[in-house]
C-alpha cells in the first residue's frame, strides 16, 4: 500500500513535469515560459534602460561610448569606423535581435524550421529564386580588405558579441514564443537583408505579365495596358513643363481568347499595392525657402511592421564620420538620412532589371541543359529541403539554374530569369562610403556604385545644392525592347549591359527650384525612350508633390512636414470630376435613377481630401474599386480571379473612349458604355458603403472609422500589433494607404542644410523589439498625427544634455 | 513562530533554487523537505505556501526592476485572458510543483520509516 501510494505521487510529479517540459500545440513548454527568473517574466526586466552599463566586444580598437536619448535613440561614438559598426551591431542586436534572424531566415527560406509547414510556401517562394545562394556568393566574393567586407564583418562581430554575452533575461520575447534560440550572424547575412530588398522593390515580372495580358486579350492591348511610356508625364527629371503632360494613347480593344492562362508566378510576388507601396522625396532649393537653406524630405513606404523595418541610430567617427538616420537592422551605416554637410533620401525606381527566357532544352521533362548558340549548356540542378522545428524533414524541391538564372516550367515553357539581383553587389559599400561626402557631388559620387535594387536619389547639401538621380543597375536591351519573353538560345538577345551614370535620369539646381520624386517613370519618353520599365502605376503623388511645391517660395521645414501628410489626391482630382461628368450626361439623357443622383451628390459634397473626419472619402474609393471590376472583367480567368490589374493611369487611357469594346461588361446580355460602368460604379459604391457601414448621414462613413492602418507584429500576433491607428490620407496621398492598411509612409524625415543641420524625424513605432519596452511602439501617436520630432545631434558626447540621456553604455575591447 | 520561520527559510530555498537552476528546481526542493521535514502534517501544504510567496516575491522583484504591467498586458492579449490569470496561474504552479514534490519525498520518507 506505502508502495502504491510513492508510486502514485511520484507519477503526478513526473507527468506534471513532462507536461510542462513539452509544446502544447503552438505553446511553447510552459514550465519555461512562466518560470519567473528565466521565462517570459524575465522580458519585463530587459525592457527597462539600464542608466549605466559595461559591455566588451573582441577585436574593438578603441573604447566606445553609446548614449541613449530620450527617444531611444543611440548615438555611437568611437575612434574608427569599424569600432562605430561593431557597436551599432551591437547596439542593433540588443534591441531587434528577433528581427535580425527573422528577415534573415524569410530571405534563406528556413522559416519553418521555427513555425512548422505553415511557412512550406513563403520558404520555397525563396528558395526557388535562391536568393540565399546568390547572397552567399556575392559575399564571398567581396574583396576582403575593401571596406564594405570590413564593415560587414564589424557589424557581425559586434551583432554576434551581444549574443554571446546576452543574459537569460534579454532572449527576446519572441525566441521565448517560439521556443528557439538566436543563430550566430554570419556578415553575408547582410546581403541576405540586401535580397529581401531586392524581391520586395524590384521583383516586377513584367515579361510575364505582359505575356499573360497578351494571351488572354491579345498583344496590342497588353502592350497598352502595360506600357513603357506613362500616360501621365510629370517626370522625376524636369522636362521644363510647369504642369503635367497628359499623353494618352488609346487602349486597343480585347481580343479575347480561349486559353486560359496559369496564374502560376516564378515564384510569387507581392501583389501590386497602388495605395501603399512605394516612396516620396523632395528638395526645395535655398531660393524657395524662407531662411535660404535647402530642405530635403523624404518617407518611403512600405509594409508598416512592429517592431519597424527602420531603426533610428547616429554614429560619429571625429575626422570620419558623423552620420544620423534611419538604417535597416542589419546593414551596417544608415541607409536614409544626413550628415553635418549632406542629406538624401530614396524612392523606389520600379524600373524593370529582371528578363524571362525562353529556352530550348535537351529534355523537356527532366532538363539537363539549355542551348545557346547551337551548344549545349549545363543546367545546375539543386535540391533544397525544409525541415520542422524538430529537425524533422518536411519537404524537398529540386530546382533548375540555367547559366542565366532559376530555370522554371511556366505555362508549359521553360523559362529562365535573368535579374540584376543576381549579379555582385556593391550597394552596401556605396552607402557606407557615401555617409563622408561633405557635398552633394561628393554623394553623388559615392553612390556611383550603388546597383541593386534601383533607386531615385535625392540628395541636397549645406552650400544649396539640390540633385536626384535614377541610380542602379538598368540592363540595356537589344532593340530597345524590355517587359517581354525573350528567345533564350541566341547570346544575342541578352542584356549588352548596363546604362552608364552619365545616361540616367538626373537633375541638378534645376530652375523650377525643387526636385521630387514618387515612383513616376523617372524620364520623359520625349526626352530619352529608352527602355526603363513598364506598367508605372502611381503618377498621382508626383503630380501631387509638384502642384504643391510650384506653389510655395518660402518654405520651411514645418510646412514642409505638413506635405508629408497632405490629404489631398491627384487621384481624387481627376476621377470625381469623371464620374460627376457621367452622372451629369446620363441626366440630360434622363437616365438616372433616384439612388445614382443620390450617389452622384454624395460624391459631389466631397473636397476630394481624405480627412480623418472625411464621410465621403469611402465613397469614392468603393467607387473606383467598383470601377476597376466592372472594367477589367476580360482579363479574369475562368476561376474569376483577375490575372492582372491594370493601374488606374491605364484607366486614365481608356476613359477617353467612350465606346471601347472595354466598357462592356461581358457577364451581361447588353452592351455597356463608359457612362453606364461609371454609373454603375458609383451606385455600387453607394450600396455597398451603406451596407457595410450604415447610412451616410450618421457617421458610420468617418474615414478614421473606416480605414485604418493595421501595423502588425512580425509574427502577425493580434496583441503585440497596433492595429486601427488612423492616417490622414488614402489611396495614392502623399501619406498613402493600402487598401488593407498593411502598407504606408514607414519613415519620415525632413532635414534642413542651414550651416547647423537640423533633422526631426519619425517612424510608426519605436526602438525596441521588446513588447514590454516604453520604446516599442511610443511613436505611433506622432506618426498618426503626422507630426515630426526633432532629433538630437551631438558632435561629442558632451553635447548631449545629461537630462536627455537615458542610458549610457561603455564598450571596451576584449584580448581574442 | 516557527511555523513562520519554517516557511520563510523554505521560500528562500525555492527562490534561490529558482535562480540557480529555473523551474525545475521547484519540485527537487520540494522532493527534498518532503524527505526531512520534521512537521509530521501536511509538508505539501507547506512547500506549496513557501513556493508560491517565493516566486510572488520574485515576481515583485521584476514588477520593480522592470515593466511587468506592460508585459502581462501583451501576454494577456495573446492568450486573451487577464493578465493577472497569467500571474495567478504561474504562482499556482509554483504550489503544485512544490506540493507534488513534497508528496513523493514524504512518501519516500514513510517507506523508510519502520511499520
Amino acid at each position: 500500500m506505502r508502495f502504491m501510494r510513492l508510486l502514485v505521487s511520484a507519477l503526478a510529479l513526473v507527468i506534471f513535469v513532462a507536461g510542462l517540459s513539452t509544446r502544447l500545440g503552438p505553446l511553447p513548454p510552459l514550465g519555461h515560459l512562466l518560470d519567473p527568473v528565466h521565462g517570459v517574466w524575465a522580458v519585463a526586466r530587459s525592457a527597462k534602460p539600464v542608466a549605466m552599463t559595461r559591455a566588451a566586444i573582441p577585436g574593438l580598437d578603441a573604447e566606445v561610448r553609446v548614449l541613449v536619448d530620450r527617444r531611444g535613440v543611440p548615438h555611437i561614438f568611437a575612434t574608427t569606423e569599424a569600432d562605430a559598426y561593431r557597436a551599432q551591431g551591437y547596439i542593433v542586436a540588443r534591441d531587434r535581435l528577433f528581427q535580425l534572424e527573422l528577415q534573415t531566415r524569410a530571405t534563406a527560406g528556413r522559416l519553418t524550421e521555427w513555425v512548422d509547414s505553415v511557412a512550406l510556401s513563403a520558404d520555397r517562394a525563396m528558395r526557388a529564386l535562391d536568393l540565399a545562394g546568390y547572397a552567399d556568393r556575392h559575399f564571398a566574393e567581396l574583396d576582403t580588405r575593401g571596406q564594405e567586407a570590413q564593415a560587414l564583418r564589424a557589424f557581425a562581430d559586434g551583432v554576434n558579441a551581444w549574443i554571446d554575452r546576452m543574459r537569460a533575461r534579454d532572449l527576446p520575447f519572441e525566441y521565448r514564443l517560439l521556443d528557439v534560440r538566436p543563430e550566430r550572424w554570419r556578415p553575408a547575412n547582410t546581403f541576405y537583408l540586401l535580397q529581401r530588398m531586392n524581391w520586395t522593390l524590384a521583383y516586377g515580372q513584367h515579361g510575364l505579365k505582359r505575356q499573360r495580358v497578351a494571351v488572354h486579350v491579345g498583344g496590342l492591348a497588353a502592350d497598352a495596358l502595360l506600357s513603357s511610356q506613362s500616360p501621365i508625364q510629370e517626370p522625376i527629371q524636369p522636362n521644363g513643363q510647369d504642369e503635367p503632360r497628359f499623353e494618352v494613347a488609346p487602349i486597343p480593344p480585347p481580343i479575347v481568347s480561349n486559353r486560359v492562362a496559369s496564374i502560376t508566378d516564378f515564384p510569387s510576388a507581392a501583389p501590386p499595392l497602388d495605395g501603399g507601396l512605394g516612396s516620396n522625396n523632395w528638395a526645395v532649393a535655398p531660393e524657395r525657402t524662407l531662411r535660404g537653406h535647402a530642405i530635403l524630405a523624404g518617407d518611403p513606404h512600405l509594409e508598416l511592421t512592429l517592431p519597424s523595418i527602420w531603426y533610428e541610430i547616429h554614429l560619429v567617427v571625429p575626422g570620419i564620420m558623423d552620420v544620423y538616420g534611419a538604417t535597416i537592422p542589419g546593414a551596417p551605416g544608415i541607409i536614409i538620412g544626413f550628415n553635418r554637410d549632406v542629406a538624401w533620401s530614396f524612392t523606389n525606381t520600379e524600373a524593370d532589371v529582371m528578363d524571362f527566357y525562353r529556352e530550348i532544352v535537351d529534355d523537356s521533362s527532366q532538363p539537363r541543359s539549355t542551348q545557346l548558340d547551337g551548344e549545349w549548356v549545363p543546367v545546375r540542378e539543386r535540391v533544397e529541403e525544409y525541415h520542422d522545428p524538430r529537425g524533422q524533414l518536411i519537404a524537398a524541391d529540386t530546382f533548375l539554374t540555367s547559366h542565366r538564372g532559376p530555370l522554371r516550367l511556366i505555362d508549359g515553357d521553360w523559362l529562365s530569369l535573368r535579374w540584376t539581383a543576381f549579379e555582385p553587389s556593391h550597394t552596401m559599400g556605396a552607402m557606407v562610403e557615401a555617409a563622408r561626402a561633405k557635398s552633394a557631388p561628393e554623394w553623388l559620387e559615392a553612390m556611383e556604385r550603388f546597383d541593386v535594387p534601383p533607386q531615385n536619389t535625392l540628395v541636397a547639401d549645406r552650400a544649396g545644392t539640390i540633385a536626384i538621380r535614377s541610380t542602379g543597375r538598368f540592363p540595356l536591351r537589344p532593340g530597345n525592347q524590355g517587359g517581354r519573353i525573350v528567345d533564350g538560345s541566341a547570346s544575342r538577345n541578352d542584356w549588352m549591359g548596363s546604362w552608364p551614370v552619365e545616361r540616367m535620369p538626373f537633375a541638378v539646381n534645376p530652375a523650377q527650384g525643387y526636385l521630387a520624386s514618387a515612383n513616376q517613370q523617372p524620364i520623359d519618353p520625349a526626352v530619352d525612350s529608352t527602355y526603363l520599365g513598364a506598367d508605372w502605376r502611381q503618377p498621382w503623388r508626383a503630380l501631387r508633390i509638384n502642384q504643391l511645391l510650384r506653389r510655395g517660395m518660402a518654405w520651411t521645414p514645418d510646412a514642409i512636414a505638413e506635405l508629408q501628410t497632405d490629404a489631398g489626391s491627384a487621384r481624387a482630382d481627376h476621377f470625381v470630376p469623371v464620374f460627376l461628368a457621367a452622372v451629369d450626361r446620363l441626366k440630360q439623357n434622363n437616365a438616372v435613377d433616384p439612388e445614382l443622383r443620390n450617389a452622384g451628390r454624395r460624391l459631389a459634397e466631397w473636397d476630394r481630401r481624405y480627412g480623418l473626419d472625411s464621410e465621403r472619402a469611402i465613397l469614392f474609393e468603393l467607387a473606383m474599386d467598383e470601377l476597376t471590376v466592372r472594367t477589367w472583367d476580360e482579363l479574369e480567368n475562368e476561376a474569376g480571379r483577375r490575372i492582372y490589374t491594370p493601374s488606374s493611369a491605364a484607366l486614365t487611357a481608356l476613359l477617353q473612349d467612350s465606346v471601347s469594346l472595354w466598357w462592356d461588361d461581358q457577364r451581361t446580355a447588353v452592351r455597356e458604355t463608359r457612362d453606364s460602368i461609371l454609373a454603375q460604379s458609383l451606385r455600387g459604391a453607394l450600396q455597398s458603403a451603406t451596407e457595410r457601414y450604415g447610412d451616410p448621414e450618421e457617421g458610420g462613413w468617418r474615414w478614421s472609422r473606416v480605414r485604418t492602418m493595421r501595423i502588425y507584429h512580425l509574427l502577425r500576433i493580434p496583441a503585440l500589433s497596433a492595429l486601427d491607428v488612423p492616417n490622414e490620407g488614402g489611396t495614392a496621398t502623399l501619406s498613402p494607404m493600402s487598401a488593407g492598411g498593411t502598407h504606408g509612409a514607414s519613415w519620415r524625415m525632413v532635414v534642413e542644410l542651414a550651416p547647423e543641420v537640423r533633422g526631426w524625424t519619425v517612424y510608426p513605432g519605436g526602438q525596441s523589439g521588446n513588447p514590454a519596452s516604453a520604446f516599442y511602439d511610443d511613436r505611433i501617436p506622432q506618426w498618426s498625427a503626422g507630426a515630426l520630432e526633432p532629433v538630437s545631434f551631438p558632435s561629442a558626447p558632451n553635447d548631449l544634455a545629461p537630462d536627455s540621456v537615458v542610458a549610457r553604455l561603455v564598450i571596451t575591447p576584449t584580448r581574442q | 513562530m516557527r511555523t513562520l520561520l519554517r516557511l520563510a527559510l523554505l521560500g528562500t530555498a525555492f527562490a534561490l533554487a529558482t535562480v540557480a537552476l529555473g523551474w525545475i528546481a521547484v519540485p527537487a526542493v520540494g522532493v527534498l523537505w518532503g524527505l526531512v521535514s520534521s512537521a509530521p502534517h501536511r509538508p505539501a501544504l507547506t512547500a506549496s505556501a513557501a513556493a508560491l510567496l517565493a516566486w510572488a516575491v520574485l515576481l515583485t522583484w521584476t514588477a520593480f526592476a522592470g515593466r511587468l504591467s506592460a508585459l502581462l498586458e501583451r501576454m494577456g492579449g495573446i492568450l486573451q485572458v487577464p493578465g493577472i490569470i497569467l500571474l495567478i496561474a504561474t504562482l499556482g504552479l509554483a504550489g503544485v510543483l512544490a506540493a507534488l514534490g513534497a508528496l513523493g519525498g514524504a512518501e519516500i520518507r514513510r517507506l523508510r520509516a519502520p511499520l
